[in-house]
């Protein structure tokens, strides 16, 4: 659908991005994940046709968007990280505004701010001014002024940021049942989580790099060569955290209260070992759980720092 | 178009902020600036500035001495050789120059000065303010005057000293000068006894001294024989210290309005929602022009406002109501053209520095020059240089139409502030122009 091709993006005094290529596919979630200052909201502006690129190429089906930005922006629905919103005036007043300047009108106009409100769950307080609206109610309202002109390409530019677990959650539902009703959609993010959660494809960027890209299965695979296990127990006794560090393939073991952390070699077959040392010195393990690495870890493993750095 | 229209109306309508300083601020500022300033301004003011006088001279000097001889011989004053040589003293009589040479007192200089003109010349002039009065000397006034000081005979004759509306108080001080000259004539005439002696020393005394007499006893009873009269220019009505704090305090606060809607479009820009109308397709010039023209709305709206206002409450008239929404018109396109101009550098540099400043520095400097604080008719030059900036114009053109003034006389005012829409129209096309708002 989308294609970046040696995409860069210089300022005066930085380079937001440093060249990078990508695809974004038709009917697909696609993330983009990495922490403040990545180069992301730069990415998806030069996707969106804000502003071109200081070099490279970008093309919509075959056509450059550069030349032609008419060519992608009918079809584009962008959710701004900032409340993109008249905050004097009421939500269905946003959102025919925004219809209107769409080129809708009429019947069609109010049937499909009807619709956007039942989506973004804003029927009831659609005549209120923005201004006197939760930050949640408002990002909802952000999402909807980007869904009335029914776009094939859906931008969200950190659409969760500072809202409650329940909005976020609501945000987050429907940004998969717009999805399912074919919208591709990109979504960007330094919550590890939602990309997580939402995405089948997954770009992290870095100081204006592309530092890996994959489905999460792939980028996870690529990442390690240890399992993590987390073990609660009743008590611990420094007898067991002696044996434990003495057993062949722990490479590591961090002690938190009455959790243990453990690091060892991938497939080492450490649980067989380490019951009988517990049952022997009458240590009760209340919980044991494999820690399977997150897309954080992916990032930490290959930057050295996390994304809320 | 419309769309973005409503929705910039809209906004300013529901700020609070917006609302209070455009609207509620100048009706409270030219209610406190009309009964306090205003009504010192326009009743006893000390403040008259410098003042200019025409002088139209009307008076006849031509065969001076001829015409006295003849006439003191058909009133029985005989014309022989000696009589003449006493009277050849009158042509060296000149009482314009007289009243003249009290202007050119260096304590009146200061403040006051004349030009002499023809009638039509000094009337226009005072009619479009060059001139603050006009004082004309009547034909045949040294002759008369002489003849009322050497003879029984008065002739009642008057200096007409014109005011222009404007200029009350000054107007006020020049009839004071004129008619304390008129009285010292006057007073002149009534101790025409030394006149007489003179008279009879020329061998007419007997024949005078009787009709003297009688004159004379008249002039005591306190007829004067040179009087003063005071007229306004044409029909034309006085402006008030309330009229003219609605319309100054008004035009200033009309200039705040561009500094709201510059900020509402860098808003746009700093919140994304210029990205939304940009991703709709519509051009920056669009989104200028529709901040331009709700803006012009506002300012219609504000003079609206303040004229039903100051009608209501201060009992003022505004005029023939065709030409103040006329230059009501043209004082909306000088506001959107800033507008327009100052959002476009808003958005361009992407900070609000210059709308800032246009309101904290370039409006209260405007306000100076345009006389919305205090009338600058006592300093000439900046008060052409006042006339100049938009609010300036405005107050000069709704001042001239208070007085009942036609489109004519607000023709420059127009030509400004048409001048200023269009300046600033085209510098916001090259501001947008070098990389596009």
């Amino acid at each position: 659908m989308i294609r970046l091709k040696g995409v860069r993006k210089s300022y005066k005094k930085a380079e937001a991005v440093k060249g990078i290529d990508m695809e974004i596919k038709e009917g697909e979630i696609l993330g983009l994940l990495g922490p403040n200052g990545a180069g992301k909201s730069t990415t998806i502006s030069i996707i969106a046709t804000l502003f071109p690129p200081t070099e490279g190429e970008v093309t919509f089906e075959g056509q450059d968007v550069i030349k032609n930005p008419q060519a992608i922006r009918r079809i584009l629905g962008i959710v701004p990280q900032e409340i993109a919103l008249y905050p004097e005036l009421s939500a269905y007043e946003n959102l025919k505004f925004f219809g209107k300047v769409y080129g809708l009108k009429g019947k069609k106009l109010e049937h499909k701010i009807e619709e956007v409100l039942r989506i973004i769950g804003m029927k009831e307080k659609a005549k209120s001014p923005v201004k006197t609206y939760s930050g949640g109610m408002k990002r909802r309202v952000n999402i909807g002024c980007a869904l009335l002109h029914d776009p094939k390409l859906l931008i969200m530019d950190e659409p969760t940021v500072g809202i409650d677990p329940q909005s976020r959650n609501y945000i987050l539902e429907t940004v998969k049942s717009l999805n399912k009703e074919g919208m591709t959609i990109v979504y960007t993010s330094h919550y590890m989580e939602e990309v997580e959660y939402l995405c089948d494809r997954i770009y992290i960027m870095d100081d204006g790099l592309i530092i890996a890209n994959g489905t999460k299965e792939e980028l996870k695979a690529s990442m390690t060569d240890e399992d993590t296990f987390i073990i609660n127990l009743e008590t611990v006794e420094d007898e067991l955290v002696e044996q434990i560090k003495a057993t062949r393939g722990v490479n590591s073991l961090l002690v938190e209260g009455q959790t243990l952390t453990l690091n060892c070699e991938k497939n080492s077959g450490l649980l067989q070992k380490i019951l009988p040392i517990a049952q022997n010195l009458d240590c009760k393990i209340l919980s044991f759980a494999v820690k399977t690495p997150t897309l954080e870890d992916v990032f930490l493993s290959k930057t050295g720092k996390t994304l809320r750095d | 178009m419309l769309d973005l229209i409503v929705k910039d109306l809209k906004r300013v309508l529901r700020d609070k902020k917006a609302l209070a300083i455009i609207l509620v601020m100048p009706i409270i500022l030219m209610t406190i600036l009309g009964f306090t300033v205003g009504k010192f301004m326009m009743d006893s003011s000390a403040w008259i500035g410098h003042v200019k006088i025409g002088i139209v001279n009307l008076d006849n000097r031509e065969d001076l001495l001829d015409r006295v001889i003849e006439t003191f011989s058909a009133i029985g004053i005989e014309d022989n050789s000696s009589n003449r040589n006493g009277l050849e003293e009158i042509n060296d009589i000149d009482l314009v120059k007289g009243l003249l040479d009290i202007f050119e007192v260096d304590e009146i200089k200061s403040f006051m000065s004349y030009e002499i003109f023809n009638e039509q010349d000094a009337m226009e002039k005072l009619e479009t303010g060059e001139l603050n009065s006009v004082v004309f000397i009547p034909k045949d006034f040294t002759y008369n005057t002489l003849l009322s000081l050497a003879t029984p005979f008065t002739q009642r004759q008057e200096i007409e000293v014109i005011v222009n509306k404007n200029s009350q108080f000054s107007g006020r001080i020049v009839e004071e000068i004129v008619g304390g000259y008129t009285n010292v004539i006057s007073t002149s005439i009534n101790g025409k006894n030394s006149i007489l002696e003179v008279g009879a020393e020329l061998g007419v005394g007997d024949s005078l001294y009787s009709e003297v007499q009688d004159a004379v006893s008249k002039l005591h009873a306190g007829n004067s024989i040179l009087g003063i009269k005071i007229e306004d220019v044409a029909t034309m009505r006085a402006i008030n210290g309330m009229q003219y704090y609605a319309v100054a305090q008004g035009m200033m606060f009309v200039l705040y309005v561009i500094g709201f809607f510059a900020k509402y479009a860098l808003d746009e820009k700093h919140n994304h929602t210029h990205d939304r109308l940009i991703l709709s397709n519509l051009s920056a010039n669009k989104m200028l022009l529709s901040l331009g023209i709700s803006s012009g709305i506002i300012v219609l709206l504000q003079i609206l406002i303040f004229s039903i206002y100051s009608s209501l409450v201060f009992k003022i008239s505004w005029g023939n109501p065709a030409n103040v929404f006329i230059l009501s018109v043209f004082v909306a396109l000088a506001t959107a053209g800033m507008t327009i101009l100052i959002s476009a550098i808003n958005m361009r540099t992407s900070n609000a520095k210059i709308s800032n400043m246009f309101d904290a520095v370039v409006v209260i400097i405007l306000s100076v020059l345009g006389g919305s604080f205090v009338p600058l008719s006592g300093a000439p030059t900046l008060e052409r240089i006042g006339r100049l900036t938009p609010n300036g114009a405005a107050i000069n053109g709704f001042l001239k139409i208070m007085q009942g003034y036609g489109l004519k006389e607000i023709f420059p005012a127009l030509i400004v502030l048409c001048l200023v829409f269009i300046t600033c129209f085209m510098s916001s096309k090259i501001v947008v122009g070098r990389g596009g708002a």
